[in-house]
């Protein structure tokens, strides 16, 4: 923190300031008279510019004799004007209609968003600027229809983000492809401030990508330095973090309560009245006896501990950026260093995330027909996790609450043998990772004649990657301050280095050619080589001398059984060769055929490369046609198709050598004496008639824009269908395991995208209003299996959609005597079953209640269909108000429909020896509560757990629905009038309070114990947080 | 032949030069060649890599420590420690489906799938070895032949008959939908591959230090004896060709007995017993297979997981040990104590049976407890009070472990489960002869059954104490069985190959005698949810309504997936009678 202030005040001061006279002044506005803002003003043939501030006003001292200004600005016709000193103008500029918007990235190239065939979405930097990102998932989140971004923890630097493109194309591995800047990279670490602008390919324009394209292609493009004298950039902000959705555990005479009962209902004695007496006096603790049952040889306690508030707590996290860009004629560059501190929520044991990240983009002009682009950054991440927190969280809820943290002796106190969460924080042992990555990009591109443009382009990227862990001994002390016992025994550690070398090579040329008036062609021609090397090894030690430090060195090293290492090292390569044809005629019709085959390391080498994965593409600009441009009605109104192959070579289950008979080397099996662990080998199953998927990706849209552009909107609709999915094939056990998966599977996805914006203004107040709402659903056609499944949630079934819950269909609880004896008459339900418990229903008439039915006697069983988690109609909105130098930003975001069933002990009301949640105190079923949610309350581990399971069986009564709205970001700004920032000899100032996740709207949240977000849906999550921000935003 | 990435090297640095220096002399379309031509020069070398971490099939199975590599593969699949009897009525923790006989038919199992796994890698090992003949890959063949029959027998005490499988087969071959054997033709391919192994093995004096915990000859000879003992009860009592097999369990594990290669464990003195189960017993004299264990290798958490689900004893096993004098309890002669105190039904017993239950109120240390003792009760430290009886056999004594927490493989208990042991042998013996002859000599009973009382002091048995007290041999060498192998997992088969579990099984399963003795006055036995249900003598009644239909639970179904695979491919596999 000291060194950031530092680097502010010396950059603050050292910001040049050029005093000149005779300026010239003046405005720029639109058509509609409306002040434009951030419009460049340069002096041409110099390094002199400006831009206008927010009243479309600028002021440029001249430089050069003949002056000549050029005002240019995106989306319109620049203008030139030769002026004088002291001159004031009033510039009207002109809108482009013909870039009616910007330039599109596409594969191995650009286009003009007009000449667009295919389903492409972008996002541009102001979305995740001025708002606390901590990572570039977390700025993607919701910007970009169609792209689904999912989280799983709120640990600091493991938030286990994933990403989909419109869904499932595969059962085996969904991952899209992600360039940066043209090269194969990953966002984990990436710096959301370095980003321009990121687009997506989700349809059969992702085919020149192809075998890697099935689920689509991320193209992030970094920012760049402009012509000009140093601009520099400064934001920060800083975050408060509040944990949220915490599992609400019953206080002690609520416990008391709910478990008294639940004893009762199976026939165990209950609590005494003295018991509820105590804890409502809150009394001193009973060293001798405990009341709970069960544990009554364990000191009884009569108050209520609060573990989320002794284990979680409030945090902090910032952002810094500076960012300097320039340039002159020859070279423009960007220097970026970001800093981003994310701390943890958790109380006890050090819980942290540091990244760092340094970006050189330097361009340079070497010739007028040659240009040379370098892109280099240094990524780091360093963090720092208590090695036991996923035992300390999932303990969390398991803490009784009457249970103090501290014995009398105010050591940690784990009730004679309890896990205590903050001792297993605090003292169990440190991890530490550290992930550095280097990558250097260099691409020259080669005016050869008019309109034909060689490029070459070499990238490397070095991926360091240490873990190191200790696990520490620790002592667990009872009430009175005696040992109870020792954890951790031996201490250890393991310590993990991988590296990995990424490669990439490739060359294309793009020609482009006006054949005659209207009719326009351009082709790329490419090749590509991609090699990856990774290597790595793991050494564990046990036994350290101290129990403070844990270098290897330090190992014990007396003890053969002590000796445990692994390592590993592979690499893959993958050469390709793709192509691209365009026609357009008259800007009206646009013809894109692609076509890409692709090289793999992985497959045998006569199914090494694949087919030409060929792709079509087709729009039509109907607003060019004069009968639509008569109706001056549509400012675009445009028709796409595309068709096209892709595949997806990215398969977990696919080795890299699958094709050669491989024996593995594993286990440790103890042999000898004194004992070594020993490995075993077993020969592989393998197959050389595997290949690639692939996915046939077929997309129709159409994209509007009217009422003077005010309105635009656009929707596709896309058909996936993997038609050679590699799945198991099903042969009898006899064979002795797995055999080699083949391309025999299906699987089909549907899904539409949609989005619609409207930006107006009122009076002095500007608005925007965005909104976006996408759809998959997908089917398993062909899986080549029988139908297998089980009770609760089933990755794959065949008929199904990837991740459906099956169960059985609740039909209420009994109530009577009557309702009993008659549903007693079902087989195959719990013999003690009795009033309050669940009925369900016998699905397919035989009088049994069974899980599977006997298909040779035609009977289905009793579980249905009940419903799937992939999330359904995922939704965002944001709204942009600027009101003369007040922003505001609300973005909301969403799941129309998403079908869970929660996991872990807290899921239901649990067992005798773990508390259940608050949620369900009142909620079960008792002859006082008839009209409960819930079955009676049957304690687990009191030996009736067949019954508790059986009311508790995945059914309508377990499943929730996690639809959720959440407003994501509230931001609310100020920009600094012009005066206060000429005080300040600066351009701009903006400051702002953002707040993230502070709202959120669902039901199915099991009373707000889980978070909608949560991939995990289990009770040892790391908590989600709402954060309260404040940031600043410099520019000299 | 340059390769793709120097071409384009090459191509990068020509650039410069060429457009630097020579921009005007050179000729764009001599570019566009240039270019086009590298495009298309070949690049596939490039992705012809090979495994730089691993070894393939081609470069593998050569020698002898290759073999060894394989064959250690297969001691992975040895059957851990677990609640094996709670299938039968000695022990009990929660309504056991097999136990009380509301198994249900299944589409997998287990077994059945772990089985066939190993086969297909132990017939591996057995195609790469044909033509080999060093002796020292013959040792691991026959290791393998041995696992071989191991996991057919795994298949056959459970299934009968099953599909014989000896070859790897492919994901087409139609050998895959083998139809079932027959129980004979199974037993004897089980007990063939044990002979073949028995040629090629080491005694277990010959193996090296490392080699400590492998298969010998008298592992193989063992389970030839426990096979054979199997199938010939189960035809003695269906009627069936008993003889040939009762006579090669007698052979098989006599020729253990003479090998001279092991001997009762009796480290620990009159508490030999128990620690034979704890460290002390590991790679004891007495140990012929164990699954085998090691702190930081691979651990076990069982003290923890038999205190929290419970092993508990039962009525029927408590009432099976006899007096000290070696009389049973029933007996008018016998100095058995009665029921009415905590303790008094542990007094004056086979000493065995304190060392398998811990008498209530005895302080030992446990989990959770590791330094100083603590009083045990039927509720506490251990927490499943359903039988009233408190396990003390497997409970470990090591404070590090003890004080380590549930971790699973991570945790620090390291003893051993003994898979095959001499005393099994030595009572396999007993049974096979009895059973075969109608009789036993008192000779035959010293080197057997005799050798066991010996350990814990118990008197010896003898034709002559037999007649005095008017018992039964064939039902003493019985109980001799039961409890001295009881919770190690024996009872479920010795129930059904002695054709018994028709009347055993369904019978309730009972615990301590609640009423009318100083348990009455203890909770949880004191509530009326205990105190309600108790048989006509005031023994506790776990469970009830067992049910064993002699018709159809002799034998588990065959997973239903499987059969109706077969089916699919117009092959069958038949289902068990009853199922």
């Amino acid at each position: 923190m000291k060194n950031f202030v530092f680097l502010f005040i010396s950059i603050f001061f050292s910001c040049q300031i050029y005093a000149q006279s005779d300026p010239v002044t003046g405005t720029v506005k639109d058509i509609n008279n409306t002040p434009l803002i951030g419009v460049n003003v340069i002096e041409k043939g110099t390094n002199n510019g400006t831009t206008t501030d927010f009243d479309g006003n600028f002021s440029i001292s001249l430089t050069t004799d003949n002056p000549i200004l050029e005002f240019s600005f995106l989306g319109f016709i620049s203008q030139n004007k030769e002026v004088n000193a002291g001159q004031t103008l009033n510039i009207v500029l002109e809108d482009d209609i013909s870039k009616l918007n910007e330039v599109v990235v596409v594969g191995y190239g650009q286009k003009e968003k007009g000449a667009v065939t295919g389903a492409i979405s972008s996002v541009e930097k102001e979305a995740f600027e001025k708002r606390p990102v901590a990572n570039t998932f977390e700025a993607l989140q919701g910007t970009l229809p169609g792209v689904t971004i999912t989280r799983a923890s709120g640990q600091p630097g493991n938030q286990g983000y994933s990403l989909q493109i419109r869904g499932y194309s595969s059962i085996n591995g969904n991952a899209p492809l992600v360039l940066i800047d043209g090269i194969p990279g990953d966002l984990s670490i990436l710096n959301p401030n370095d980003i321009e602008k990121v687009t997506v390919l989700k349809d059969a324009a992702a085919a020149i990508y192809g075998a890697r394209a099935a689920d689509g292609v991320i193209l992030v493009t970094t920012k760049k330095g402009n012509k000009g004298k140093p601009k520099i950039n400064y934001s920060a902000n800083f975050g408060i973090k509040q944990p949220a959705y915490l599992r609400k555990i019953m206080d002690t005479y609520q416990f008391a309560t709910f478990l008294d009962e639940g004893l009762r209902n199976v026939g165990i004695e209950g609590f005494s009245d003295e018991v509820f007496e105590k804890i409502l006096q809150n009394a001193p603790p009973d060293l001798d006896q405990g009341w709970n049952y069960g544990v009554t040889g364990y000191p009884g306690f009569y108050g209520t501990t609060d573990w989320n508030d002794e284990i979680y707590k409030e945090a902090l996290q910032q952002n810094h950026n500076i960012s300097i860009t320039g340039g002159g004629d020859y070279s423009n560059y960007l220097v970026s260093l970001g800093y981003t501190k994310d701390e943890g929520t958790i109380r006890y044991g050090e819980n942290n995330s540091n990244r760092y990240n340094l970006r050189l983009n330097y361009d340079l002009k070497l010739l007028d027909n040659l240009n040379l682009q370098t892109r280099t950054n240094f990524e780091n991440q360093v963090t720092i996790t208590p090695s036991m927190i996923g035992n300390a969280l999932t303990n969390v809820t398991r803490q009784f609450p009457y249970q103090p943290v501290f014995n009398q002796e105010g050591q940690f106190y784990g009730y004679q043998g309890y896990e205590n969460p903050a001792q297993s924080l605090a003292e169990g042992g440190e991890r530490k990772t550290n992930y550095s990555r280097f990558t250097t990009n260099f691409k020259l591109d080669y005016e050869v004649l008019e309109g034909l443009v060689l490029t070459g382009q070499a990238a490397i990227e070095m991926g360091f990657y240490a873990d190191n862990s200790n696990t520490r001994t620790f002592t667990r002390y009872n009430y009175t301050g005696g040992v109870q016992d020792i954890r951790n025994t031996p201490n250890s550690a393991y310590y993990t280095n991988q590296r990995t070398l990424k490669k990439l090579y490739q060359a294309y040329l793009n020609y482009d050619k006006t054949l005659w008036e209207g009719n326009k062609i351009s082709v790329t021609l490419g090749a590509s080589l991609e090699q990856n090397k990774g290597e790595g090894q793991t050494t564990n030690g046990y036994n350290f001398l101290s129990n403070d430090i844990f270098t290897l060195n330090l190992a014990d090293r007396t003890d053969a059984a002590f000796a445990n290492f692994t390592g590993y090292k592979n690499q893959q390569a993958l050469s390709s060769y793709f192509g691209r044809a365009s026609y357009s005629y008259k800007d009206k019709l646009i013809l894109d055929v692609t076509a890409r085959a692709d090289g793999s390391s992985k497959f045998a080498p006569d199914k090494r490369y694949s087919e030409l994965f060929p792709s079509v593409a087709i729009a039509y600009n109907l607003h060019k046609e004069k009968f639509i441009q008569d109706l001056e009605f549509f400012d675009q109104l445009k028709l796409r198709g595309s068709w096209g192959k892709t595949g997806n070579q990215e398969i977990g289950a696919l080795g890299l050598y699958d094709y050669i008979p491989l024996i593995s080397i594993g286990g440790n099996y103890p042999l000898g004496s004194p004992n070594t662990g020993v490995t075993g080998a077993r020969a592989n199953t393998t197959s050389s008639d595997r290949t690639w998927e692939t996915i046939i990706n077929k997309n129709v849209g159409v994209d509007v824009t009217m009422l003077d552009r005010r309105l635009s909107f656009s929707f596709d609709y896309f058909n996936k269908t993997n038609d050679n999915m590699l799945v198991n094939i099903t042969v009898p056990a006899t064979y002795g395991g797995t055999p080699p998966s083949a391309n025999l599977g299906k699987l089909v996805t549907k899904g539409f995208d949609a989005s619609v914006n409207w930006s107006d203004k009122i009076g002095a107040l500007n608005y925007d209003v965005s909104l976006q709402l996408s759809d998959s659903k997908n089917k398993l056609v062909e899986l080549r299996n029988s139908d297998s499944y089980g009770e609760g949630l089933n990755f794959v079934r065949e008929g199904y959609s990837i991740y459906s819950y099956f169960g059985y269909v609740y039909e209420g609880i009994i109530q009577n005597q009557e309702q009993l004896d008659q549903y007693k008459q079902l087989e195959n339900i719990p013999s003690n079953i009795g009033i309050g418990d669940a009925m369900y229903k016998d699905v397919d008439g035989d009088g049994s209640l069974t899980a599977f039915g006997d298909q040779t006697k035609g009977l289905s069983g009793d579980m249905v269909y009940l419903g799937n988690l992939i999330p359904r109609y995922t939704f965002s909105s944001t709204i942009n108000l600027t009101y003369k130098n007040f922003f505001s930003k609300v973005f909301m975001q969403g799941v129309g429909k998403r079908d869970i069933q929660y996991t872990g002990a807290v899921s239901t009301p649990n067992t005798f020896f773990w508390p259940s949640l608050e949620y369900y105190y009142g909620k079960t079923w008792s002859p006082e509560r008839p009209n409960a949610e819930y079955p009676r309350y049957i304690p687990g581990s009191v030996g009736q757990d067949g019954l508790r399971n059986y009311n508790y069986r995945t059914s309508n009564l377990t499943m929730h629905n996690a639809a959720y709205l959440r407003f994501k970001v509230i931001t609310l700004g100020y920009n600094l009038p012009k005066e206060i920032c000429n005080t300040l000899q600066v351009n701009n100032v903006s400051i702002y309070l953002s707040g993230q996740d502070l709202f959120t709207i669902s039901k199915g949240t099991l009373g707000g114990n889980f978070d909608p977000e949560d991939g995990f849906r289990n009770e040892g999550t790391y908590p989600f947080n709402k954060i309260y921000s404040l940031g600043l935003n410099v520019n000299f | 032949m340059l390769t793709f990435k120097n071409c384009i090297m090459k191509y990068t640095l020509q650039n410069k030069l060429i457009f630097i220096k020579l921009k005007k002399l050179f000729k764009p379309s001599l570019l566009g060649i240039l270019f086009t031509g590298m495009l298309f020069t070949g690049c596939s070398e490039e992705l012809d890599l090979i495994a730089e971490d691993n070894v393939t099939d081609a470069t593998f199975w050569q020698t002898p420590q290759d073999f060894k590599l394989a064959a250690n593969n297969l001691y992975n699949g040895l059957d851990r420690h677990g609640f094996d009897d709670t299938e039968s009525d000695i022990a009990f923790n929660f309504p056991n489906s097999v136990s009380n006989g509301n198994y249900q038919l299944s589409e997998t199992n287990g077994q059945w799938n772990s089985s066939y796994t190993y086969i297909r890698d132990i017939n591996t090992i057995l195609e790469k070895s044909e033509d080999k003949e060093d002796a020292e890959i013959l040792r691991y063949v026959a290791e393998a032949r041995f696992f071989r029959a191991w996991y057919y027998w795994k298949l056959l005490r459970l299934f009968g008959g099953v599909p014989i499988i000896t070859q790897s087969l492919g994901a087409q071959d139609p050998d895959l939908y083998t139809s079932r054997s027959s129980r004979t033709e199974t037993v004897d391919f089980i007990l063939q591959d044990l002979d073949d192994a028995v040629a090629d093995l080491p005694l277990k004096s010959e193996l090296d230090g490392s080699d400590v915990g492998r298969i010998t000859k008298g592992t193989a000879l063992s389970l030839s004896a426990r096979v054979a003992l199997f199938e010939g009860t189960w035809q003695k009592y269906r009627n069936g060709n008993a003889n040939v097999y009762l006579d090669k369990a007698i052979s098989s594990s006599n020729q253990v007995i003479n090998s001279n290669q092991y001997a009762l464990y009796t480290g620990k003195d009159e508490e030999s017993y128990r620690y034979l189960f704890l460290q002390n017993g590991d790679d004891s004299q007495e140990t012929i297979l164990d699954r085998r264990y090691e702190r930081n290798i691979l651990g076990h958490d069982m003290p923890y997981q038999y205190d929290g689900t419970g092993y508990n004893p039962t009525r029927k096993l408590a009432d099976l040990y006899l007096d000290e004098n070696g009389i049973p309890i029933g007996n008018s002669q016998s100095v058995f104590q009665g029921y009415d105190t905590f303790e008094s039904e542990f007094q004056k017993r086979d000493p065995r049976m304190t060392m398998t239950m811990i008498i209530p109120g005895q302080e030992t240390v446990r989990v959770f407890f590791p330094n100083d003792p603590i009083a045990n009760w039927p509720d506490f430290p251990q927490r499943n009070a359903n039988t009233g009886y408190i396990l003390y056999k497997y409970m470990s004594e090591d404070p590090i472990a003890n004080n380590s927490g549930q971790m699973g493989d991570a945790s620090l208990f390291d003893y051993d489960r003994h898979l095959i042991r001499y005393a099994e042998v030595l009572l396999i013996y007993a049974e096979a002869t009895f059973e075969k002859n109608g009789a036993i000599s008192d000779d035959d009973l010293d080197r057997t059954i005799n050798l066991l009382r010996d350990r814990v002091n118990m008197p010896h048995l003898t034709n002559t104490f037999v007649g005095t007290y008017n018992l039964d041999m064939l039902e003493e060498i019985r109980r001799e069985r039961t409890i001295e192998l009881a919770l190690e997992g024996f009872r479920y088969d010795d129930l059904r190959r002695w054709k018994i579990a028709e009347t055993e099984l369904s019978a309730d399963i009972k615990g301590i005698k609640i009423e009318g003795t100083e348990w009455a006055t203890r909770e949880p036995y004191s509530l009326p949810s205990f105190q309600s249900r108790v048989d006509e003598n005031g023994f506790l009644i776990v469970e009830t309504s067992r049910v064993f239909d002699p018709q159809k639970h002799y034998l588990q179904p065959l997973p239903t997936r499987e059969i109706a695979l077969y089916n699919e491919n117009g092959a069958e596999l038949t289902q068990n009678p009853g199922w």
